[in-house]
């Protein structure tokens, strides 16, 4: 017996010892990639630039995704609900935190695709590369129109790194960085049309570069003196680098306006297609594939399922009143305009994007399964204002633009509509404004621009020798090229998602904002004007926001062209100030 | 021979894990071959020639020329005489017979094997009977008594290992016939057990002595056991009699409320779904970094303690301080529950056990809706405050009305019907109690066992199967939930000094729900569901189609099928040498997979206009979910017991291993041809397969060592050195002590004069430290994010993989230490029948894992997990027992636990003071907001400037005190030295929960009955969505009226002439649809309702049919009874709210303050005991 229990206490001794032995701790990851396992082929760098393809960086040129989300509310369109910005209601205590983790991730790239250069040429990887100071771009441009001045940041900092506490670089630094960043993804990218529902090529980038030119020109022009001004403002080199983008996309060829040779639809119809792979207009456009999204939440996207009802959001009678008429004269000229007496009136004798961005009576609304059809007004408009809350139209002014009756389009979890993100007329507005701003533009820039977009409803094109004074232009101050080139970009961006940042970077609010109040149309055409739950004002036309907004929109001019840092990461970082305003 | 196995390369070559596994089945089949020896060889006719030879030869000789197989004990042959045989060609039988014919040895054979038995049988289990000739006959009369010399009536006389027994009468005698030499057992609850032997006496008087509250029971702890009064840590026990035959699904359920300190609570949103779990926690949160659960040890080995039948469970300790369980290191930072199993008699005898139950449960604390009329009022206030139109107009608010009373016959203007699956919200008129249409106001739960326990000394089993079905509460679809368990605890005593045991336990239940909404989760689409659709929304079209897309949702939208299986095997020896020193090997393998499936579809719902809308996904998806899990632990512990006159030693060394793997299959497919056939082959679209795999491991020595001297000073040391996986290799092992002392001053002598009135005085401390390793898997490695499909964009017509950047990583990150010092004192007065237990305790979490600490945005990322917060917990656990008999035969007892524990972070890496994270200082669960000053009633009142919360501000509105007197409302920069006019207005933490339990026995009835509460707990209210207290949210979609919560008793001015009518004198601020309405709703002083409480969770009645009468129907046990659980409820909260289930919701789920609900409950049971 003793032997046994000698036996037993050797084996157990030796398992003992064994287990000891063997690292029966050390367990690395079985189902993940860690870093030095990575970034050693060209398609590492592609699946991790795969990751900021999102809508913060390439963003939906319309966006209806909930019950009460909506193209950003302006001048443009009106909103039943509060709109803290223009409302002025924003407080510094709710500001909400600066988003810069996606430049962490963009660094990161940085700091390790070279990995792949040992065993790779540029000609295996420069798409990707290129794609990653693409957005590294949008990126900053995201910063710089919400914050301003904002550190420029190439490395991926630690968690004791003096980066941590860097003060903010200027705008124009930032800007000329952005730009740069385009520089060199213009020569990286390819240079192919693809569908525009692939990656990104070489024109959006160019595309992109004009839009930040822009904006950072007509910024740093329009807010000189202001306290969101720069001291030593160089607008005309942006203008000029904005310029220069536009026209290289325009004298490549590879996008043209999408002009079938139906001014009374082709405007409309170019935002219902669901399939823009041959569109030669658009640039680049988000595709929604229910058998490839396989029902994942992500590729749900029903912009009609949401527009079919105003629910709250309309057009205001001020986007309504911009569209000149067919004779080129602006409303408050034009002999053919019919008056404000019915929507219908309004529409008469107007830029035919008007009946294309704004529903009138008779306009289909519904395309049943059978092929029936309900129209506006028919139905829509007698229910209108105040029956429940899918009806509530606060201006009259339906929005029709980026609707499609078709009612197989408008299951909220099936629908899947496709959404443009870039398009081939905002080149041509940003070349025609650049040139503008510059003073340089000529009647023949005018024709391989504006033109191209008039041409498509059938409208006579802008003759700059002689232009129509509109006593109601928006910015009398301004030339008459300018504020008509203004107007065309209101009329044919709208409900695109522009507005909001135009009258940021044209220090606009001034003009457009203050003191006033979205009006809708005249209210004696509502079919029981004792339902209108709106207010009127003195000369009939719909004043829905008067009891919310007596004294008009709340936008602060010293205040509300940036948005507040949070007061914490001023405590965090004693080199961060606050922007103007901001207490 | 085992060990060159053992030690050949072709093993050691493999993984770690496999290769102890090979080892422990060596040892086991080793441990075997050393109590049964067995030999073999072939067939034939026997030629012996042999002198003087021992039996071992002869058998061996046999074995070599036959094919038989001798199985037989060493120690039967010791005391045989050598033998002479001489035979040619003779049969095995023949060769036997002449070998064993003078030995008092037998032979049996089986097939091949030849088993060699003593001749006359020598088992302990014997009666003494054997040695008498003949046994008389006793009629033996007599009379038991307690210790006062009352007699007692009702005790079970019964003989020892057979059935037959008695009862005493009125005067508490009885009668019964015995053998000389039976032993005669007297039970009753209350007095400790009697055994006497019959002699040849005819009369046996029986005096039983008042049970004691169990100093000398034996507890189980940590690796081993422990006489209750040598107890140096804090142990606290809940026994079976505590659990046994109450209807209740899970061991969590059965466990609150009768432990001070052990905070059992629901387990987030779904905590009453069936065969839903609950959440555990000793003495309250340690760590900031995420939950601070115990270790639960079933058997010794980690388990899902959902898998337990409560009926199985013998005995549950629990672990609180690290005295107690320092032994297992950094498993078990916040303590241990360790729960055995039944085992088997000893007795001889064998009892079969039959438990069912029918439990009918119904709702409890689901609020009902506010009528249409009222919701619709109360919304087109809230729009008009928000300078909105009506919400419903004129017109529509007639339709309702009309719906109301009769008048108006549809749910929706006809001519205006919904035109798809949300709309009708806005466009029905109807009127419908939907909380109470979603959840119907029964359901049936049952549960089965039967258990089998037996045994002798040798041989001791325990078998028990349950089946357990638990219904739920959807009206339309339906959930379940089913498990079936068995298990097996067998134990064999091979040998003088050696035990075996097998404990095998088999769960297999399912679980069947309803899907949520397309791309929504089952628990939002649960507590939305309470609101999203409101009482207006047609709940069928006119031409009678069912529209409301919830219901539809819910009969249709597919199945989330869940089947788990777990099976844990343990293997175990004890060896005990000599006598005093115990060795335990044990390894436990514990293979568990689930099979999950999952099949949303589309939804289609009939919309009012005819059209047709769809809920549920675009296409039929079929998921399939397959994982396995294998965890394996093995331990070998060596003990050594010994008394030395005063001095008494028990010391403690052993090792152990844990390794946990474990591995996934995830597969869908789009499209599938029917609904009928479920599977992956009969999709037609896309497929996609990904997996998950991890594994884990962790290895400690540990040892114990308690020394008593005179039963009156104890000491304990204890600890362990523990090693995981989890960590970097550099910061992987840790040590773990602890040490203990107790004083059992009522030992002393000149205690004396005070024994009849305190019996026993104990005080006790420890303190020691405790790792903590329940952080997530390679936290240490960096890692990127690969996603294998784009979750939002299509790229060229495929979702494409992508790849995010790893999360910052601490390279220097290890365990929390946990450092407890404890504090306690037992005493027992009145001759034990009341006792009581007190436990102060003081626990310091330190280099807990927090974030670094909140850095600058430039970082652009989380901060990482560091070692560098530390926290404090303190509180107090107090219980008391009383039980006592009546000389009417009426015994009872009452008990009360107590307990609290609050919880301070001491250091926390915020330099800058900001109050919304953790800093230095703060209580864990403290509220920051604003002091209340009441409602604003007129225009122009005097108050202070409140425009930095919002510029717009009224009559109705919220007024907040300017606590820094500067005229103005602010909540400065948030931080400790400049927080503005906030300050700490409550507490979330739950305080003071109690236990209250009582019983009674008389006359074979039994009452049980438990309440439990909290005295403090308080609830803030301070967002705009929590629809169970606002009602009215910022839009129609995030409102919810419901009966019994405050919502209506919002401001509405003087002149108001809605049917709500003018209440300026209101609780509830003005209320706006629109997000201006967060302007009243900061977290305030005056919406910090108190959610203290006290709810009868329990409440018995059972009734065992007298022996004599269940014996006719060859019965031994009947017992009936009738039970309810949360039969009522006092609190202060609002009608519309549960105390148990709003908090979890709301504070602690941050949903609107929905709920699966919980119930109430009525049982029907039955146990009959063979």
């Amino acid at each position: 017996m003793k032997n046994i229990l000698i036996n037993i206490i050797l084996i157990s001794g030796f398992v003992f010892i064994n287990s000891c032995k063997k690292d029966i701790l050390n367990r690395p990851p079985l189902d993940a990639i860690g870093e030095s396992q990575f970034f050693k082929t060209p398609g590492d760098l592609r699946i991790y630039v795969n990751q900021f393809y999102n809508t913060s960086n390439l963003p939906l040129s319309f966006v209806l995704t909930g019950f009460n989300s909506a193209p950003y509310p302006t001048d443009n369109i009106a909103a039943a609900n509060q709109e803290p910005i223009f409302w002025g209601l924003r407080v510094l205590d709710n500001a909400g935190g600066i988003p810069f983790s996606a430049v962490r991730s963009i660094n990161y790239f940085f700091e390790k695709y070279k990995k792949v250069q040992e065993n790779y040429s540029l000609n295996d990887y420069k798409q990707y590369l290129g794609e990653a100071y693409f957005f590294k771009a949008v990126i900053y441009f995201n910063l710089l129109r919400s914050y301003g001045d904002i550190p420029w940041i190439n490395e991926v900092p630690g968690t004791s790194s003096p980066l941590l506490n860097k003060p903010r670089d200027s705008r124009s630094l930032v800007a000329d960085s952005i730009i740069a960043c385009l520089d060199n993804a213009v020569t990286l990218l390819t240079p192919n049309k693809t569908s525009g529902a692939s990656r990104i090529n070489k024109w959006v980038a160019l595309l992109v570069q004009s839009r930040v030119a822009l904006f950072e020109g007509t910024w740093e022009k329009y807010h000189a003196g202001d306290p969101f001004g720069v001291a030593n403002s160089q607008a005309n080199k942006y203008f000029n680098k904005a310029a220069d983008a536009a026209a290289q996309i325009i004298s490549s060829g590879v996008y043209s306006i999408y002009n079938t040779g139906h001014p009374v639809s082709d405007y409309y119809d170019l935002f219902i297609m669901r399939d823009y792979s041959t569109n030669p207009e658009v640039m680049l456009w988000k595709n929604y594939d229910n058998a490839v999204g396989k029902g994942n939440a992500g590729f749900a996207n029903a912009p009609n399922y949401y527009a079919a009802f105003p629910r709250g959001i309309t057009i205001t009678k001020g986007l309504a009143d911009s569209y000149l008429c067919t004779d080129g004269k602006p409303i408050s000229v034009s002999p053919v305009f019919m008056g404000h007496n019915s929507i219908t009136d309004e529409a008469k004798n107007r830029d035919l994007r008007f009946r294309q961005t704004i529903a009138t009576p008779g306009d289909v609304w519904f395309i049943k399964q059978d092929g029936s059809i309900e129209s506006y007004y028919d139905d829509l408009y007698n229910k209108l204002l105040n029956n429940g809350d899918n009806y509530n139209t606060p201006t009259g002014y339906v929005i029709r633009k980026r609707y499609d009756a078709r009612r197989i389009y408008q299951i909220p979890t099936v629908e899947g509509s496709p959404i443009i993100v870039f398009r081939y007329a905002e080149v041509l507005l940003n070349y025609a404004e650049a040139k503008a701003e510059l003073n340089t533009l000529t009647q023949n820039d005018i024709d391989i621009s504006i033109k191209k977009l008039r041409d498509r409803v059938g409208m006579p094109n802008l003759d700059i020798s002689n232009i129509t004074a509109d006593p109601n232009w928006d910015f009398p101050g301004l030339s008459p090229i300018i504020n008509e080139i203004r107007r065309e970009r209101r009329v044919e961006l709208a409900t695109e998602r522009f507005r909001y940042d135009d009258i940021r970077r044209w220090a606009a609010a001034d003009e457009l904002i203050i003191d006033k109040r979205p009006k809708g149309f005249k209210a004696s055409q509502i079919h029981s004007p004792a339902t209108n739950p709106f207010a009127v004002d003195a000369d009939g036309f719909l004043d829905p926001l008067k009891a919310s907004l007596p004294n008009g929109f709340g936008f602060k001019l010293d205040r509300d062209y940036l948005d507040p840092i949070p007061k914490t990461e001023i405590i965090l970082n004693s080199a961060l100030t606050q922007n103007p305003g901001w207490k | 021979m085992l060990l060159k196995l053992l030690c050949n390369p072709l093993f050691s070559k493999g993984k770690n894990f496999s290769e102890t596994f090979l080892a422990m089945k060596f040892i086991i089949i080793f441990l075997f071959a050393a109590g049964l020896q067995v030999s073999a060889t072939g067939y034939s006719q026997i030629t012996l020639s042999q002198n003087n030879v021992s039996l071992k030869k002869i058998f061996r000789e046999i074995e070599k020329q036959s094919a038989y197989l001798f199985l037989y004990k060493d120690k039967l042959l010791k005391n045989t005489e050598d033998v002479s045989i001489n035979v040619t060609g003779a049969s095995v039988e023949e060769v036997l017979d002449a070998c064993l014919k003078n030995e008092p040895l037998s032979y049996k054979i089986v097939g091949k094997i030849i088993v060699i038995k003593a001749k006359e049988r020598t088992d302990i289990v014997k009666p003494a009977i054997t040695i008498l000739p003949e046994a008389p006959l006793n009629i033996i009369n007599g009379t038991v008594k307690d210790d006062k010399g009352n007699p007692l009536a009702g005790v079970s006389v019964v003989i020892k290992g057979s059935a037959k027994g008695t009862s005493t009468g009125v005067n508490g005698s009885f009668k019964i016939d015995a053998n000389v030499g039976d032993v005669l057992e007297f039970t009753i609850v209350g007095y400790q057990k009697k055994s006497v032997t019959v002699g040849k006496q005819t009369e046996i008087n029986v005096t039983l002595e008042l049970a004691v509250s169990g100093l000398s029971d034996i507890v189980v702890v940590g690796y081993g056991t422990q006489r209750r009064a040598d107890l140096t840590g804090s142990v606290a026990t809940v026994d079976a009699k505590q659990l046994e035959n109450r209807p209740l699904p899970n061991v969590g359920a059965a466990l609150t409320g009768l432990s001070p300190n052990l905070n059992i609570s629901l387990d987030g949103l779904m905590g009453g779904e069936p065969g839903h779990g609950y959440d555990f926690s000793i003495r309250g949160m340690g760590s900031i970094n995420g939950k601070s659960s115990p270790l639960i040890l079933v058997d010794g080995v980690a388990s899902n303690i959902n898998n337990i039948d409560p009926q199985d469970i013998a005995t549950v300790s629990v672990l609180k301080d690290a005295a107690a369980s320092a032994i297992y290191g950094s498993r078990a930072p916040f303590g241990v529950i360790l729960i055995t199993t039944k085992k088997g008699r000893r007795d001889g005898s064998v009892s079969v056990q039959y438990n069912g139950e029918m439990i009918m449960g119904s709702l409890l604390g689901v609020p009902h809706y506010e009528n249409s009329l009222i919701y619709g009022t109360a919304l087109n206030q809230a729009s008009a405050n928000a300078h909105q139109p009506d919400f419903f107009n004129a017109a529509f608010m007639e339709r309702i009305k009309g719906y109301i009373n009769g008048t108006y016959p549809y749910p929706y203007d006809p001519a205006n019907p919904p035109t798809s699956v949300f709309n009708g919200r806005t466009l029905g008129n109807d009127n419908r109690d939907y909380p109470y249409i979603y959840l119907k106001n029964h359901k049936i739960d049952s549960r089965h066992n039967i258990n089998v326990s037996g045994g002798n000394e040798r041989v001791q089993y325990y078998v028990s199967a349950g089946r357990f079905d638990q219904g739920g509460f959807y009206n339309y679809g339906y959930d379940q939930y089913l498990r079936y368990d068995v298990l097996a605890n067998l134990e064999i005593k091979a040998t003088n000094w050696l035990r075996l045991g097998v404990n095998t336990k088999y769960t297999n239940s399912k679980t069947d729900y309803p899907e949520g909404i397309t791309s929504v989760d089952k628990n939002y689409f649960f507590d939305q569901s309470f609101f999203v659709y409101g009482p207006n929304t047609p709940m069928y079209n006119i031409n009678g189609t069912l529209y409301n897309p919830l219901l539809n949702n819910l009969e249709r939208a597919g199945r989330v099928k869940s089947n788990p299986d777990d099976l844990v095997m343990t293997l175990k020896g004890e060896l005990e040498p000599i006598k005093g020193w115990k060795t335990n090997i044990s390894y436990t393998y514990n293979p568990a997979n689930v099979n999950g499936t999952d099949n949303p579809k589309p939804v289609l719902v009939e919309v009012g206009n005819g059209t047709i809308g769809n809920i549920g996904k675009p296409s039929s998806q079929y998921k399939s979910d397959f994982s396995f899990s294998r965890y394996s632990l093995f331990n070998v512990t060596t003990g050594y017991d010994k008394t030395l006159g005063d001095h008494k030693l028990n010391a403690l060394v052993g090792y152990e291993e844990e390794y946990n793997f474990y591995s996934s299959l995830h597969s869908e497919g789009v499209g599938l041809i029917t609904d009928e056939v479920l599977s992956l082959t009969t999709t037609i679209g896309n497929k996609t397969t990904s997996d998950r795999k991890s594994d884990w491991g962790t290895q400690g020595v540990f040892g114990r060592l308690n020394y008593s001297y005179r039963d009156k000073y104890l000491l304990g040391i204890s600890g362990r050195y523990n090693g995981s996986s989890k960590f970097a290799s550099n910061r992987r092992w840790g040590f773990f002590p602890s040490a203990s002392a107790g004083y059992v001053i009522s030992n002393e002598s000149f205690w004396e004069p005070l024994n009849k009135y305190v019996n026993f005085f104990k005080i006790r401390g420890s303190y020691g430290s405790l790792g903590n390793q329940n952080v997530a898997d390679y936290l240490y490695i960096p890692v990127l994010n690969i996603t294998s499909e784009h979750p939002n964009w299509i790229i060229d017509g495929v979702r494409e993989p992508m790849a995010g950047i790893p999360n910052i990583i601490s390279d220097n990150l290890t365990w929390e230490t946990v450092r407890t010092s404890n504090i306690g004192l037992d005493a027992e007065f009145l001759n034990s029948h009341l006792n009581a237990s007190l436990d102060l305790f003081k626990r310091e979490t330190v280099d807990m894992i927090g974030p670094t600490e909140t850095l600058p945005y430039i970082l652009g990322a989380g901060s990482p997990p560091t070692n560098n917060a530390s926290m404090r917990t303190t509180g107090f656990e107090l219980s008391a027992n009383w039980h006592d008999r009546l000389s009417n035969g009426l015994t009872y007892n009452v008990g009360i636990i107590l307990g609290n524990n609050k919880s301070k972070i001491l250091k926390y890496k915020n330099d800058k003071g900001l109050i919304n994270t953790w800093y230095d200082g703060k209580n864990v669960g403290e509220i920051w907001g604003f002091i209340s000053d009441g409602l604003i009633q007129e225009i122009g009142e005097k108050m202070p400037d409140q425009s930095a919360i919002d510029t717009r501000w009224g009559p109705g509105d919220m007024k907040y005190k300017d606590l820094t007197g500067d005229g103005k409302i602010t909540k400065g920069s948030q931080t400790l030295n400049d927080h503005g006019d906030l300050t700490v207005i409550g507490n979330t933490t739950p305080q003071y929960e109690f236990g209250i339990t009582g019983g009674a026995q008389w006359k074979g009835f039994d009452l049980y009955l438990q309440f439990h509460g909290l005295l403090r707990q308080q609830l803030p209210f301070g967002t705009a969505t929590r629809e169970i207290f606002w009602g009215l949210g910022t839009s129609y979609a995030v409102t919810g009226i419901f009966k019994g919560s405050p919502a209506l008793d919002y401001w509405r001015p003087a002149n108001e002439t809605n049917i709500l009518g003018p209440n300026t004198n209101a609780y509830l601020p003005k209320p706006y649809l629109s997000n201006e309405t967060q302007k009243n709703r900061e977290y305030q002083s005056r919406y910090v309702l108190n959610g203290a409480y006290m709810r009868l969770r329990f409440l018995q009645l059972g009734y065992t049919i007298p022996q004599e009468i269940s014996k006719r129907a060859f019965i031994n046990k009947l017992r009936i009874f009738l039970a309810g659980s949360n039969l009522f409820t006092i609190t202060g909260l609002p009608k519309a709210m549960d105390p148990v289930q709003t908090p979890v919701a709301s504070v602690k789920s941050n949903s609107p303050g929905m709920f699966y609900p919980v119930g109430r409950s009525y049982t029907v049971g039955l146990s009959i005991t063979f």
